[in-house]
């Protein structure tokens, strides 16, 4: 698979990086953006074995679901587009005249790395896996790069075979991959909304919230913690629910408008829109405190805030000048200064956590609502999405994927893609889903 | 308002549902390790309850049959447009009649926009059709808003007719 239309896209955001400073996450993540700059980017090239049986006293359902493990790594990592994977396809064993591909069977394949899987079972018929990293080369013998072994309960099966794929990830890349992440919609049933979820890849949905009311707008506060706006109390109040507590707590009830939170990125403080002082303007909390700071002041709508990636500055909605426009101040409410002055309306600002580019939705001379990025300093705008309406980008935790939600079905569904705009992979099924949100790892 | 509160918070805790917390990873290590990793580390879910006991409901005094209409606004806009003007005048007008009445202005809006934008356009919404009927002479105290942004329309089209009939700030009676 070629992907070459990636490369001037990753070029841009580079060129920013570069300009206004280094990316959050250095090291081997500047060395794959520099190579994508300097030429044409080659993916990592990986193949992955079908995972075997050693124990044959496995149990049945254990046997059942082994080649499944391979195949969701395969997955995950195709979903980075850092990676090509391969399998071993009957085809390549038919040439090979093998049952199974050895290490320069695969060498063969122009792949650069080997994964291979074993798996066994124990006593509680957990799914054990033993699984082998090897760099295999044309001119050099195959190394073993890594070799680890890791069990999960049957349920767990796809946790465990994303822990497999980061650590792959991590190990060619060093990178963080997001495969452990989860997103948080709301979901309209017969009543209102609640909020569900899902994998980073739509699996295993759940459901979070019963509270037979409207909430709307979940933002992770933490690994364990998600924030939303619910009317469950007769006005729209921030809650907290604590997953790992199992703790729901209200933790903004001003009269009127508890809504839009943001979280900065090291979970210490919260921006949110309040209309407690009649008309809606942005405060400042820290976590657990009482009384925030409010900082923004006009006649108009304030909302929908942002963090920089440094909790430095916010960026926001508002209307003051006549429509709706991105801005971005110092976090204590200082220096405003207007970002977007193309199209009517621009609305619902995301920062990028690794990049000086903010993602945002923007009303297209057709009516129809679209996903742009553009870099903090307002040289660089792109248009990620053209088909149906298109609302609530949201970033994955490295910055490479936005999460939002789009009607181009004819119903509401969630999606993601990778900052380039391609891609592009529906995650949920059921219609009425909206307001994404990635959770930060 | 009271009443309605206290029966809400009944439900606050009820069915709340643990266990879907994330399940941490093993650390990565660089060879093979002795031993055996669990991948999920699941934390037993705690019990939920109903934190609250059923209350009785008290009797409900009747409202007057006032008919407040609703006001419709322009796409993106909270000011009160003409026709609304004329509106805005005959519910003053109900409004002086019973003295006793007192409203909540719901602010709405139509699908489009995202939900955090929709929910302060619906608070503008309800806030100038408050700011309205106070200089039109009612007492302020009388007037509560709400905003539901854009969850719940009263047209269902995707079309500019939907968008309008949802575009709008209703007016509802309360003791």
């Amino acid at each position: 698979m070629s992907r070459p239309s990636i490369t001037t896209a990753i070029l841009l955001a580079l060129t920013i990086s570069i300009v206004h400073g280094p990316p959050a996450e250095a090291g081997k993540y500047g060395e794959i953006i520099a190579s994508i700059k300097t030429g044409v980017f080659e993916p990592y090239r990986i193949g992955v074995d079908n995972f075997i049986v050693k124990d044959p006293t496995i149990p049945p359902a254990v046997k059942a679901v082994v080649t499944k493990i391979s195949d969701i790594v395969r997955d995950d990592l195709e979903f980075t587009y850092l990676f090509v994977t391969r399998a071993p396809d009957p085809e390549y064993l038919k040439v090979f005249g093998v049952e199974r591909l050895g290490l320069y069977d695969w060498e063969k394949l122009y792949v650069g790395y080997v994964l291979t899987g074993e798996v066994s079972s124990d006593e509680n018929e957990s799914i054990i896996v033993e699984y082998t990293l090897y760099s295999v080369h044309k001119r050099l013998k195959p190394a073993k790069l890594f070799s680890r072994r890791l069990r999960a309960d049957q349920e767990d099966l796809r946790l465990l075979a994303h822990s497999i794929a980061d650590d792959v990830y991590k190990k060619i890349t060093d990178l963080n991959g997001v495969f452990r992440s989860r997103i948080a919609y709301s979901h309209r049933d017969s009543i209102g909304k609640e909020i569900y979820i899902c994998d980073f890849d739509g699996h295993q949905p759940l459901r979070a919230t019963f509270d037979k009311s409207i909430d709307v707008s979940p933002r992770w506060a933490s690994a364990d913690e998600i924030s939303y706006t619910s009317y469950k109390r007769n006005n729209p109040d921030l809650w907290l629910l604590d997953m790992r507590k199992g703790e729901n707590k209200r933790i903004s009830s001003f009269p009127g408008l508890n809504s839009a939170a943001a979280w900065s990125p090291d979970g210490s403080r919260f921006a949110v829109t309040l209309t407690k002082d009649g008309n809606p303007e942005i405060y400042v909390f820290r976590k657990g405190a009482k009384k925030g700071k409010r900082v923004t002041f006009s006649d108009g709508i304030d909302s929908s805030p942002t963090w920089s990636p440094d909790g430095k500055y916010l960026a926001f909605t508002s209307d003051r000048s006549g429509t709706p426009q991105l801005y971005i101040m110092d976090v204590d409410g200082d220096n405003v200064q207007r970002l977007t002055y193309k199209g009517s309306h621009n609305d619902s600002p995301a920062w990028s956590p690794t990049l000086d580019v903010i993602a945002f939705v923007s009303r297209s001379d057709n009516g129809r609502f679209n996903i742009w990025t553009i870099t903090t300093n307002g040289a660089y705008l792109k248009q990620l999405t053209s088909v149906g309406d298109n609302e609530n980008p949201q970033w994955s935790p490295d910055g490479l994927h936005l999460v939002f939600s789009s009607n181009r079905l004819g119903i509401l569904e969630i999606f993601t893609m990778d900052f380039t705009g391609k891609n592009v992979r529906r995650i949920t099924w059921n219609g009425g889903n909206a307001n994404p949100s990635w959770s930060p790892n | 308002m009271k009443k309605y509160l206290s029966v809400f918070v009944l439900m606050v805790f009820a069915g709340f549902m643990v266990g879907c917390g994330p399940k941490p990873g093993p650390t990565v290590e660089p060879e093979i390790s002795a031993g055996t990793e669990d991948v999920a580390n699941r934390a037993e879910p705690t019990e939920t309850e109903d934190v609250g006991l059923k209350t009785e409901e008290s009797t409900v005094e009747e409202l007057p049959a006032i008919d407040l209409v609703v006001i419709h606004f322009d796409t993106d806009k909270a000011t009160i447009r003409d026709d609304a003007r004329d509106i805005l005048k005959r519910n003053a007008e109900l409004l002086s009649e019973y003295p006793e009445v007192k409203v909540i202005i719901e602010g709405h809006c139509d699908e489009r926009n995202t939900v955090e934008y929709n929910l302060a356009l619906g608070e503008r919404r309800a806030a100038a059709a408050k700011e309205y009927l106070i200089r039109l002479g009612i007492d302020g105290s009388r007037l509560s808003t709400i905003s539901y942004g854009e969850e719940r329309p009263v047209s269902f089209g995707h079309d500019e007719a939907s968008w309008q009939a949802n575009r709008r700030a209703a007016f509802v009676l309360t003791h």
